[in-house]
């Protein structure tokens, strides 16, 4: 049911709609079932094109590599294939963020083992 | 085979209950990452499409909405072995709950990304592996107080101590994920004060929204109630500026909402 907002409300009680229509109006992601279906209500036949890097998720394979491989460092033959896939000449700047995370990762890993 | 067949096959077949027990139980990896990519085919839209209506108000919003959507899985895959349906939950919501517990990994997810985004602040956070210092619940990163690793909302804690050793203690406390999840609505928006609210919203800099929405985030728009001492220190480091400033610009902004959203 819509209640109609209307103006005699208190400052707690505009303060309360103004956080549930954040929510409700998605400046913020839906956090319950209810606010999802409302989400879904007004913007689920809305269609989104997906842009390139999320059309197929390769920071999935990345991460899944590290683990496979057991690697700390990174492969520079992956980064290649991911440059490839993005059809760039450079590196995107996702791989130059998890490349640096990956070593800054290790670094911790060998100054704990070496405890 | 048959793992190959739906691998080919766009369609799936398989179930969410399906895919998030492949998630927790397959000790795999190759195939465990077959049951990611299942997810994440299902479910990338919705985040991305969520992270767009978020990242309107802001400057690069393509750009910000995907490093959100990639984030949002990330986190989602690591604190997966935690999630479970309840029991007695109707299959029909399955995919409901699990949208609106991306969601909750989503708003936390933003918080990150946008420090990143508007500048080269990096709060430090000390971690040696990413599993043991998340929430399991909501993938939000857990802060340090009084020798005990806590999520802001509550929903787990971990003593320092123990995340160091082998065999880690866990203590759920507060809010039961399924709880939170279907809190009921307690008034329904119309079109008309949601148009409202957006036109405000173009009123105000970058800077406002993102305070305004780090507030609404953690449910603090509230005037009485106070943002979490770890996102605070957060903006005052991103904005170079003190907490009573930060505090000033939330109820400056929030007073230039409201004028806006309650006049007729």
């Amino acid at each position: 049911m819509n209640t109609e907002i209307n103006n005699n409300y208190n400052e707690s009680e505009q303060e309360k709609i103004i956080e549930i229509a954040f929510r409700a109006g998605g400046f913020l992601f839906p956090e319950t079932v209810e606010e999802v279906k409302e989400f879904e209500k007004n913007y689920g036949n809305t269609d989104v094109i997906l842009p390139t890097a999320l059309q197929y998720p390769t920071f999935l394979d990345i991460l899944n590599l590290n683990k496979l491989n057991k690697i700390v460092e990174f492969p520079l033959e992956n980064l290649a294939m991911a440059a490839r896939a993005e059809n760039k000449n450079q590196l995107p700047k996702n791989i130059l963020d998890l490349m640096a995370e990956d070593r800054k990762q290790s670094d911790t890993k060998r100054k704990f083992k070496k405890r | 085979m048959e793992e190959e067949l739906l691998i080919n096959n766009k369609k799936t077949s398989l179930s969410d209950q399906q895919i998030i027990t492949g998630l927790i139980d397959e000790k795999d990896e190759r195939r465990k990452a077959f049951y990611q990519k299942q997810f994440y085919n299902r479910y990338v839209n919705y985040v991305f499409k969520g992270a767009i209506q978020l990242s309107r108000n802001f400057v690069d919003a393509e750009e910000l909405a995907k490093d959100i959507t990639q984030e949002t899985f990330i986190r989602a895959f690591k604190v997966i072995n935690k999630f479970t349906f309840k029991v007695g939950v109707d299959v029909s919501e399955h995919s409901f709950i699990l949208k609106s517990w991306l969601g909750v990994i989503a708003n936390n997810s933003f918080k990150t990304i946008y420090q990143k985004h508007i500048n080269e602040v990096s709060i430090e956070k000390e971690q040696t592996d990413f599993e043991e210092v998340v929430c399991p619940i909501c993938g939000d990163f857990l802060f340090e107080e009084k020798k005990n690793l806590k999520c802001q909302k509550g929903h787990y804690k971990i003593s320092v101590e123990t995340r160091l050793t082998a065999q880690p203690i866990k203590e759920s406390v507060g809010t039961d994920l399924f709880d939170s999840l279907y809190r009921e609505p307690e008034i329904e928006i119309s079109n008309r004060f949601k148009n409202k609210l957006q036109n405000a919203m173009n009123l105000l800099s970058e800077k406002q929204k993102h305070i305004i929405l780090v507030y609404a985030n953690e449910g603090c728009i509230d005037s009485r109630l106070h943002l979490s001492d770890m996102s605070l220190k957060e903006l005052c480091t991103i904005y170079e500026t003190t907490p009573d400033n930060i505090k000033h610009i939330k109820k400056r902004t929030l007073d230039k909402i409201k004028k806006i959203c309650f006049t007729p």
